[in-house]
């Protein structure tokens, strides 16, 4: 489909049929209109002109019926007929005369049966004796008919009455004759006014007289032109005479001085007139001008009206189509928009009729569409984004960054940038900020959250959505800890209870939480604490591999006394070697764990050969040189998540290639194996044995120098060299007297470490009654010895005086009678695990002093 | 879609078109047939004329061809001499033709036996005179209705020229052939002029055709005559005596058209309109 530029084809599809019908209906009211009216006026001419020759005729007939009457009268006087009956002429010729006078005839004579004037009087001066009757005037009157009839009497024109006058029955007839001239005013008298002329015109179209109508006023030249037109008949005229001879009328039309007439004619015959050839023309003739100009005016009238209704009609219909064309080419566009994606179109259309209630609808489809479509699209982010985190989730097992990384996910769906994650400390029970996005709340304090809302949404397990009623204006902030003024708050659950809060909030008073928000932040919470269940799980899983290996390495130093506290050591060397060539987390890890259980194949070598002071022989040693395989088996069915058993394997390998159990050679011996062979040894020189004193640590690191690759890997012993010297390990250790330089403070402090790391061991195993139990006795023992220890809720204070000597010696025997008190309930070997894990949680310089300051159980 | 608004178009196009052909239509001039007739001019007894009258137009319905064309009244012998002098086709005769007459060999068609009846101007309140005392008024010997045991009004005597064929008639039943009208008598040339002035003179007096009187519906007094009075069946019956014969006279020359009117006008349909109008037909007693 193509684009049509502003709806083109409706517009004129309404527009066209209705232009065409518009102005086919106009032209034909035009035409016939004009048509009627040109008829009419014809119509009513031809009308008007023949009703005027009816009246001149009916006038003419009327003047010579009159005649006729009179003539009969004439004929009758009794003076008359005794006259003639007497055959005196002269009393006759008197008798006509005398009748004259009254009767006023323009002509009247007494003739004899054939003809011949008797007696005459009037205009025409015949004289007695002349022939005045032709014979086809006598015919009748022989048959004693009295006629009128036209007659040319002495050149004149007349209308004349014959009537035979009988003086006896069967007397002689003679014949009477009267006249009337045909002259202007003999016309004047039967012409009708309505027409502007009438005329008589004889047989042979010789005009005999003629009137003409002029109307009041100066007299105008027209008429003078009608004047002439009339007298000596114009062609017109003439042609219409000619037309009119056979007995019917005839029109025509003539101009004079612009003016178009109508002319008709028509022959006239006198009522009773026998004679064939009496007979003359009426002619009238009436100025159309008049007529024609109203019915030109009417026309144009009715022509300018027929195109002004064309124009409304069109205007109208162009306004109507306007209407209808421009809601549907919006619409048109405004739905192109929406299948181009974009909702936003709305349209606009005026009124109250169905097509602006079209356009409502649309606008309202197109909110919904675009409602939907805003939904759509962030559940789609909201999916994203959760596929996202979860992934996210998956892929760390570090809390803070998890929280962080779901703090940014929750956000970034929600669109906001103001919110936090608080966690509530297991052990104490408080809130801590953990994670959080937005300004000033880094330096939040405990109090601040302890009234936040995620405290209450903690307390209460169950969500909490506040938003700002409308009219609360900036200050009502809901959360005080981030300043929002909209927050939605969701717990942390897990199955013990409410761990923690995730909070989003934004600062816009117009933004509004809705419960969709609530469900998806709760899923995103939900999410969040299945991972932190996992990070848990995780590190105590982690926890639990290392206290079974502390465990392990304590069963080791336990059946070897003499190398008590051996494998802490070199797994310290270990770790700070691991660290100084750069080694993962993993591997560092991995290698702390060999460190540890190294010596673990010695479970396997029996207690004179362990413990045999002195040399050992060459089968003695070589059941020693089993003990990394031992160890390497004891610990393959374990499954450590680190790969610790090659390392254990190897660390007696020599870069050379001399050392067992193998003979592994340079690069072949795993890089683990190398180090813990490094650290093995250099502890093993500088440590004291009970057959002999251990060497210095300069000695040692002289001594690794002098085997270094060959019994060494080079660069493993140059990296343990300078982690050393970076280390304050043996920082003034050189001149021996690293004890004494100890302050009271340090040693006190890495008692109450120590003292406490096994109270809280001891605590994790046997549950705070047992501990409470312990402590209780402990006090009591403490306080019965006169130490001035005494032990409360897990924490350790020691109050001693300034006497340091006698401070030491305390502080050994009162980890003596912890080992003592601990032992009576838990046995022998688990105080060793309490031992080696209080150790293990302390940091490497204190737990190197710990064993300078003798602070054994 | 454009086809069909150029249906549309047609359809007004075809709308017009008739419109304005419908209007020509109303416009059809008349048929000129006038030159298609045959002029039958007509003239003769002024008794015979209504009657001839009444015929001819009845005639003239269903016979387009001829137009009969009526000439001032001539008295029965002028309409005779009119026809044998060509100068007329039809005359009308109210009397029987006199030996002179029959020698034109025209033809001659009696149509109606005419009653000639006495009336009086509705003032004057009797209603019969017997011949005698008819031909003591026309002889002068009253000059009042009262002497005649009428009202007191001066009479006035209407008569007609000695050659008229209502006189003769009235002169051969009535007045008899040697009476001498009174001088006070006023003598009228025609039987129009009779009528008019029986209605519009007080204490008049005359005589005209009772079938002018009856088909004209003339509001004159019409009297008994003798006791008898003058309608249809008794001049049928012969008991009401004073008639005279109507009839026409046509040339040996004469078309076809004017022998088919003449054979017309003494048929059924002719001798019910005669009735109908007052007028006593006949069957023609004169042959071709």
């Amino acid at each position: 489909m193509m684009a049509r530029p502003f709806g083109r084809h409706l517009y004129s599809q309404i527009i066209l049929p209705l232009v065409a019908a518009s102005l086919v209906v106009g032209l034909l009211a035009t035409v016939v209109a004009v048509y009627f009216l040109g008829n009419l006026t014809d119509k009513w001419i031809a009308q008007v002109a023949e009703s005027a020759t009816y009246t001149v005729e009916e006038r003419l007939a009327t003047q010579a019926n009159n005649m006729v009457r009179m003539a009969k009268l004439a004929s009758e006087d009794g003076r008359m007929k005794d006259a003639l009956r007497a055959g005196d002429l002269t009393r006759a010729r008197g008798v006509l005369v005398a009748g004259n006078v009254s009767l006023e005839f323009d002509n009247m004579m007494l003739l004899d049966g054939d003809g011949v004037i008797l007696a005459s009087t009037g205009l025409s001066e015949l004289q007695p004796g002349q022939t005045a009757l032709d014979e086809e005037y006598r015919t009748f009157t022989s048959l004693s008919m009295g006629h009128p009839t036209f007659m040319e009497i002495a050149g004149r024109d007349t209308v004349t009455v014959v009537q035979p006058v009988q003086v006896d029955v069967d007397g002689a007839v003679f014949i009477l004759v009267l006249s009337e001239v045909i002259d202007d005013s003999f016309v004047d008298q039967i012409s009708t006014s309505g027409v502007d002329a009438v005329a008589m015109y004889d047989r042979s179209f010789k005009p005999m007289g003629a009137s003409v109508t002029v109307p009041e006023g100066p007299p105008r030249e027209s008429d003078q032109s009608l004047w002439a037109a009339v007298e000596s008949p114009s062609p017109e005229i003439e042609g219409a005479l000619a037309e009119a001879s056979d007995g019917e009328f005839a029109s025509a039309a003539m101009n004079i001085d612009g003016d178009s007439h109508s002319i008709r004619a028509q022959r006239v015959r006198l009522p009773g007139d026998p004679v064939e050839s009496s007979y003359a023309y009426v002619a009238t003739v009436m100025n159309q001008g008049f007529t024609i100009q109203t019915s030109r005016t009417t026309i144009n009238l009715i022509t300018m009206w027929s195109v002004f209704a064309v124009l409304a009609l069109v205007g109208l219909g162009g306004w109507v189509a306007r209407r209808v064309s421009d809601p549907l080419v919006e619409l048109t566009a405004g739905a192109k928009r929406i299948a181009g994606g974009d909702f936003s179109a709305q349209i606009h259309v005026a009124g109250a009729n169905e097509v602006a209630e079209l356009g409502e609808t649309f606008n309202q489809m197109t909110e919904s569409l675009r409602d939907r479509s805003e939904s759509l699209t962030k559940k789609v982010l909201e999916l994203a984004t959760l596929y996202e985190m979860s992934r996210a989730l998956g892929s760390t097992l570090d809390m803070n960054v998890l929280l962080e990384s779901v703090l940014d996910s929750a956000l970034r769906i929600f669109n906001l940038d103001l919110g936090y994650v608080t966690i509530r400390e297991r052990e104490t029970g408080n809130l801590e900020l953990r994670a959080w996005r937005g300004p000033g709340l880094a330096e939040l304090g405990e109090d601040a959250l302890r009234n936040s809302m995620s405290e209450w949404v903690i307390r209460e397990g169950r969500p909490l959505i506040f938003n700002p009623s409308s009219d609360s204006g900036g200050d009502g902030q809901v959360d005080a800890v981030s300043g929002a003024l909209a927050a939605l708050c969701v717990p942390l659950m897990t199955a013990e209870g409410a761990i923690g809060a995730v909070i989003v909030g934004s600062r816009n008073p117009d933004f509004r939480f809705s419960s969709d928000d609530v469900r998806l932040l709760s899923t995103i919470a939900n999410h969040v604490t299945i991972a932190i269940g996992n990070i848990e799980l995780f590190s105590s899983l982690q926890e639990a591999y290392f206290s079974t290996v502390r465990s392990l390495a304590a069963a080791v130093d336990a059946k070897d006394p003499f190398t008590r506290g051996h494998s802490d050591r070199v797994a310290l060397y270990a770790k700070m070697m691991g660290e100084k060539l750069g080694l993962s987390a993993e591997q560092v890890t991995a290698l702390e764990m060999a460190a540890f259980l190294h010596d673990i194949g010695k479970i396997g070598v029996k207690e004179e050969i362990l413990l045999k002071p002195g040399r050992l022989t060459d089968a003695e040693m070589n059941q020693m040189r089993h003990h990394p395989l031992i160890g390497a088996n004891i610990l393959k069915p374990v499954g450590f998540p680190w790969p610790i058993t090659p390392v254990v394997r190897h660390h007696h390998e020599r870069w050379d290639g001399d050392g067992y159990p193998a003979g592994l050679k340079g690069d072949e011996i795993p890089l683990l194996a190398r180090v813990l062979t490094v650290a093995d040894a250099f502890e093993a020189m500088i440590a004291d044995r009970p057959y002999r004193v251990g060497r210095t640590v300069e000695q040692g690191v002289e001594e690794l120098r002098r085997c270094s690759g060959s019994q060494f890997d080079a660069r493993v012993v140059d990296a343990f060299i300078e982690a050393l010297d970076d280390s304050e390990l043996f920082a003034g250790a050189a001149d021996g007297v690293l004890l004494e330089e100890i302050e009271p403070d340090e040693a006190r402090a890495i008692f109450v470490a120590v003292s406490e790391g096994m109270l809280s061991s001891f605590r994790k195993l046997g549950g705070p009654r047992l501990a409470a139990n312990v402590e209780r006795e402990l006090n009591d023992v403490f306080e019965a010895q006169g130490y001035p220890i005494s032990v409360s809720g897990g924490r350790v204070s020691v109050h001693f005086s300034d006497d340091s000597v006698g401070e030491l010696v305390a502080m050994r025997e009162a980890l003596g009678l912890l080992d003592e008190t601990m032992s009576q309930v838990s046995g022998e070997t688990l105080v060793d695990h309490f031992y080696s894990d209080a150790m293990a949680g302390l940091s490497d310089r204190m737990r190197l002093l710990a064993h300078g300051l003798e602070f054994h159980i | 879609m454009r086809r069909r608004s150029q249906q549309v178009v047609l359809l007004f196009l075809v709308v017009a078109a008739t419109v304005v052909v419908a209007a020509c239509n109303s416009e059809t001039p008349a048929p000129n047939d006038s030159s298609a007739k045959e002029r039958v001019r007509v003239s003769g007894s002024g008794t015979c004329l209504p009657l001839m009258r009444v015929l001819t137009e009845r005639y003239e319905q269903d016979h387009a061809e001829l137009e009969f064309v009526y000439l001032p009244g001539l008295h029965s012998g002028g309409g005779i001499k009119g026809v044998a002098s060509g100068d007329l086709e039809l005359g009308a005769v109210s009397r029987s033709l006199n030996a002179d007459e029959n020698d034109l060999g025209l033809t001659y068609v009696q149509l109606a036996d005419d009653g000639l009846v006495i009336a009086v101007h509705p003032s004057v309140t009797i209603d019969e005179l017997t011949s005698q005392q008819v031909r003591d008024i026309y002889s002068g010997k009253y000059d009042n209705w009262a002497q005649l045991g009428g009202p007191d009004l001066p009479m006035v005597i209407l008569d007609r020229n000695e050659d008229e064929s209502a006189k003769i008639i009235l002169r051969q039943y009535v007045l008899g052939a040697d009476m001498v009208v009174t001088d006070k008598a006023i003598n009228l040339f025609y039987e129009p002029d009779m009528v008019e002035g029986l209605v519009k003179s007080p204490g008049a007096i005359g005589y005209f055709s009772l079938g002018l009187g009856l088909s004209d519906k003339v509001a004159v007094r019409y009297l008994k005559l003798d006791g008898v009075v003058a309608s249809v069946e008794d001049i049928d019956n012969g008991s009401y005596p004073v008639i005279r014969p109507l009839g026409l006279v046509f040339a040996p020359s004469a078309s076809s058209e004017i022998r088919d009117f003449a054979k017309w006008a003494v048929g059924d349909e002719a001798i019910a309109l005669m009735r109908e109008r007052g007028f006593a037909p006949v069957v023609s007693t004169a042959g071709e």
